[in-house]
């Protein structure tokens, strides 16, 4: 009875409904609607999906998010003011040892229980050695190192700069092939942006390392133009920049962009671009006023994913730099997690780092004016 | 008139461009597969060899990785379909006050960076005694795999005609064949779907696994690593075969839609 | 199980007790109570939303009514599911399943119920035989003609042997032609079944047409239940006087009122007609007359003459529509052809009548929209 117009509600004695959605008849929220899902596929399957869905949620993403920000809350408290003070207590031991055997009898016994009492002090301090004591606090967030902030803003605005980018260089692409191209053309033509689409994400970053190392396919061509030798190594050190990571950024992740401002265009009825220009608007008004408000969703979606794969990219700069030198954000993470083996610290660091994407998320939404729903779809 | 002919002239000037832009890499990587010069290079033209591919095909190490590749998405596979089948059931039929944040998360891991879902996996699973290796990798991948997958399977069950499992309940089915017979059948395109696109996602991953494979490899961890030493013309040589199967599914596809142009 | 099509009469009463839907804050039916017979044409009418979709879904088991029960053989079936109760749908799209062949779908009930794969298709084959497609039983859903399908869908339905067939308005889908040619196709089935059918239309005429008996619903409400000459003839209600078939309606308050008459007092003067439902002199009322109940006043004085100006003249083949203004008010007139006064202009002014017998007067209410 979905069809049923408003006005034919008949009264209902209490009227206590709630205003807000009168429109909404689902059969009531909540223990209803499982007993409806039960209904729908059975007891068996409602429960085993209940109960993988719980799993997914429980112990593949909630728990593991959780437990990375518990981490990143404690550290353990420096061990080296704990090593000094097991090695002065040792120190004394020996001292009282020695002067046991010249003391008198009568003091023996208060020095004996000195020893013991030192002994014990000991035993407490080597297992505070081997596992020193938590200490809960934002430490490992606010001892990021004056480099490590730098990094990490650098790694933000160089993302946010990549989204940028390849926003600009994607609309004319999508915008062509959804409108311009004739069907056939059109079709060919998301082929061949299918092909890099599905290539390794490595790979398609190593093809910019041979462009730009420094016997790569540029040097060399300027070294065929005589401006540079490679005998000499006067070659230009493109990977030394950090536009090298930058470069192959936008090339690796610009099909994520295309792909969803593609499909939201796809959506869009021509005639409403023709209608437009039928009215007198001017090509960039066409596209401001009716093909952008159109593709809002797709390039939310486009953003997002852009900015995410960008933001926390551990291939591109550890390709682009051959792993030797590490100034992208993601790379710092690696390291405290498997180089200097701070977990906290690494922990903080990749927490904050989901704070940021978090955020972007939010801002994006609250731009373009889109829904979760529309987002992932 | 002319106006928009430039403007297409232009648009299309600029497509070219683009085109160029991507592909003009893939052909350098490409070409130095077949470079004798033992460092990948195109520039150092050295006479046109083969060596490198059955270099490859003795390489011990990517032949395991490629072992491994196929190991973890297996198990991808066995895990996110199933997670992502019951997270659409859920979603499109059991209607709850809940169901909105539920679906926000579920569908976070597709929009969280994959090296924070590497990490998350690792730091949950170590107390518990499991380092990194492939099991966790396999973890981790299907942790935002199964979005994927889910997203596939709603798509498609929120486009399926409700009376039909309605009629098959009415006509004396249990809720269990009901479920076999319609909806299973319903959703099997997406299934297949979801399987490859899982099993292309995961053999290609590169920012989850490198944290989570411990000393362990798969092939992309293995070129990865290959970067900070040993880097020969073999990785190229995977580029080739990479962008040649590639290729060659483009076009088998294509063809196939051709054929059929309604089914596709 | 029968083997056969069956003759043998199965079908078995429906009784609604009280019973009551609600959807949140939305009462979908109010407290009905019906009853069904066994081996009944029953047919449930109502404009879109009324609640008529709801009570057939209560009684095939897709939801349980929020009070009261339903009994079907005069057993209670509350906590039974659709798949537990001797009741098939036919959906109003018929929910062929379109990945099975049509042998498929006939035989997915005996599936369900776990019959052989070599019986199943035999009994497929003699349904789709009792429906005229033997031999196509290879098909998908698909590549069959909307007529066809329904056959599919009635054969599926009938596989099962159920007692009560539930149907949502199945025909709504098909051309006139189709559809007038399935109505009877349809009856023909129910009497050769004897399954209890329980038919749900927005359709006055199929309702009409075929029924037995006929309940007509408004707003979650039954207004009548009735054969369908009762309901012609003596709607109960405004609304049913309006909804079913056409109606002229004049309004006024009872003046006058005993056993066989009533009369209101209209702004053409007094009007009589025969009494129904609750009146009391001074109630506001509503008096009815049928379009071809309606005469000229000349010659045979009826107990009603109202002077009017012809608008329009409608020739619809056997009969001819008069459409008339009498004080502002609308007025249809229906004459056979050839009893039509050919002569009648538009703009023409005549005295139109009708006879007390033939009005019905009902207390003032809601009446059929459009």
């Amino acid at each position: 009875m979905t069809a049923r117009p408003l006005g034919d509600i008949p009264p209902i004695g209490l009227g206590a409904a709630p205003a807000a959605t009168p429109r909404r008849r689902r059969p009531s929220a909540g223990i209803g609607g499982f007993a409806t899902f039960r209904r729908a596929y059975g007891g068996g399957i409602a429960a085993l999906a209940l109960l993988l869905c719980a799993f997914w949620l429980v112990v593949m993403i909630v728990l593991p998010q959780a437990m990375m920000l518990e981490q990143s809350l404690w550290s353990r408290q420096s061990a080296g003011d704990v090593s000094l003070r097991i090695d002065r207590a040792y120190t004394e031991i020996d001292l009282l040892r020695f002067d046991l055997q010249a003391a008198p009898a009568a003091e023996k016994p208060a020095m004996e229980e000195k020893v013991a009492a030192l002994e014990a002090e000991i035993a407490t301090l080597e297992a505070q050695e081997k596992e020193p004591p938590k200490v809960y606090g934002l430490q490992n967030y606010t001892r990021m190192s004056g480099l490590h902030f730098y990094i990490f803003v650098k790694t933000i605005l160089y993302a946010l700069l990549v989204t940028l980018l390849s926003l600009v260089v994607c609309y004319p692409v999508a915008y062509m092939i959804a409108h311009v191209a004739k069907p056939a053309k059109a079709a060919v033509l998301l082929l061949c942006l299918t092909v890099p689409y599905a290539i390794n994400e490595l790979l398609r970053v190593y093809a910019w390392l041979m462009i730009l190392d420094y016997q790569g396919v540029i040097n060399g061509f300027l070294q065929t133009i005589g401006l540079v030798s490679f005998e000499q190594k006067t070659w230009i050190p493109f990977l030394e920049s950090p536009a090298a990571v930058f470069v192959a950024m936008v090339y690796a992740y610009v099909l994520f962009m295309v792909f969803p401002i593609l499909n939201a265009l796809q959506t869009l009825d021509r005639n409403q671009i023709e209608a437009a220009q039928d009215l007198g608007a001017s090509t960039p008004r066409t596209h401001w006023r009716v093909i952008i408000p159109h593709a809002k969703p797709g390039i939310a979606v486009g953003c997002i994913m852009t900015f995410m794969l960008s933001v926390g990219s551990y291939s591109v700069p550890q390709i682009m730099t051959r792993g030797l030198s590490g100034d992208w954000f993601s790379q710092l993470v690696y390291r405290q997690f498997f180089v200097s083996n701070d977990w906290n610290v690494g922990a903080a660091y990749s927490f904050a780092l989901l704070i940021v994407c978090i955020v972007f998320i939010f801002a994006v939404m609250r731009l373009f004016g889109v829904g979760i729903r529309d987002i992932a779809k | 008139m002319s106006r928009s002919r430039l403007a297409d002239a232009l648009l299309s000037g600029y497509m070219a461009l683009f085109l160029v832009y991507l592909f003009a890499p893939l052909a350098v990587m490409s070409l130095a597969a077949f470079n004798a010069y033992p460092y990948p290079s195109v520039t150092q033209w050295r006479g046109f060899t083969l060596e490198w591919f059955s270099a490859l095909v003795h390489d011990a190490r990517i032949l395991r990785g490629l072992l491994n590749s196929f190991m973890v998405a297996a198990g991808v596979v066995a895990l996110s379909i199933p997670l992502g089948l019951a997270g659409a059931l859920v979603l499109t039929r059991l209607s709850s006050r809940f169901g909105g944040l539920l679906y926000g998360a579920l569908v976070s891991p597709v929009l969280t960076p994959g090296i924070i879902i590497a990490i998350s996996t690792l730091v949950f699973w170590r107390p518990l005694g499991v380092g990194g290796g492939l099991f966790l990798a396999t973890i981790a991948q299907s942790t935002f795999i199964a979005s994927y997958a889910m997203l596939m399977f709603m798509a498609r069950l929120q486009r399926q005609d409700r009376s039909l499992e309605e009629a098959a309940l009415d006509l004396g089915a249990s809720p269990l064949l009901v479920f076999r017979r319609i909806t299973l059948p319903f959703l099997m395109p997406s299934i297949g779907a979801a399987t490859l696109i899982a099993v292309l996602q995961s053999i290609e991953n590169y920012n989850t696994t490198v944290f989570t494979i411990g000393s362990e490899w798969t092939l992309v961890t293995e070129i990865g690593a290959r970067f900070r030493f040993g880097l020969t013309p073999v990785i190229n040589v995977i580029g080739v075969i990479f962008v040649v199967i590639t290729v060659a599914t483009a076009l088998t596809w294509s063809a196939l839609k051709r054929r059929r142009p309604h089914t596709a | 199980m029968s083997a056969s099509g069956g003759t043998a009469a199965r079908g078995r009463p429906v009784e609604l007790v009280d019973v009551e839907m609600q959807f949140g804050d939305f009462l979908a039916v109010e407290r009905t109570s019906l009853d069904i017979r066994a081996g009944e044409f029953f047919s449930i009418l109502g404009p879109s939303g009324c609640g008529k979709t709801t009570i057939l879904r209560m009684i095939s088991g897709f939801i349980e009514p929020t009070a009261g029960r339903v009994l079907i053989g005069g057993e209670d079936m509350a906590g039974r599911g659709p798949n537990a109760r001797p009741t098939a749908l036919i959906f109003q799209n018929l929910a062929l399943f379109p990945l099975m062949s049509v042998a498929e779908n006939v035989a997915f009930g005996l599936e369900a119920r776990g019959m052989s794969k070599a019986r199943r298709r035999d009994r497929a084959e003699e349904l789709l035989a009792l429906v005229g497609l033997a031999g196509q039983g290879g098909k998908k859903p698909s590549e069959m003609s909307g007529g066809q399908r329904q056959r599919v869908a009635i054969a599926r339905a009938l596989a099962v042997e159920p007692a009560v067939l539930l149907l949502d308005e199945p025909l709504s889908a098909l051309d006139l032609k189709l559809r007038q040619h399935m109505r009877a196709e349809l009856k023909q089935i129910q009497r050769q079944t004897g399954v209890t059918f329980v038919f749900i239309t927005h359709d006055q005429g199929e309702a009409l047409m075929m029924s037995d008996r006929i309940a007509v619903m408004r707003r979650g409400r039954v207004e009548q239940i009735g054969t369908a000459d009762e309901i012609y003839a003596r709607p109960a209600t405004p609304f049913v006087a309006t909804f079913v078939g056409e109606n002229n309606v004049f309004r006024g308050k009872v003046t006058g009122l005993d056993a066989d008459t009533a009369e209101i007092a209209s702004p053409f003067g007094p009007l009589r007609g025969r009494p129904g439902g609750r009146l009391a002199v001074g109630d506001e009322a509503m008096l009815f007359v049928r379009p071809e109940r309606m005469r000229f006043a000349n010659g045979t004085i009826p107990d009603a003459a109202l002077p009017a100006e012809l608008l329009r003249r409608d020739l619809e083949g056997s009969f001819v529509t008069l459409m008339f203004a009498a004080g502002g008010e609308p007025i249809r007139v229906q004459l056979a052809n050839g009893e039509a006064d050919s002569a009648a202009e538009p703009g023409s002014r005549h005295t139109i009548g009708f006879a007390a017998a033939d009005a019905r007067v009902l207390p003032a209410g809601g009446l059929a929209e459009g």
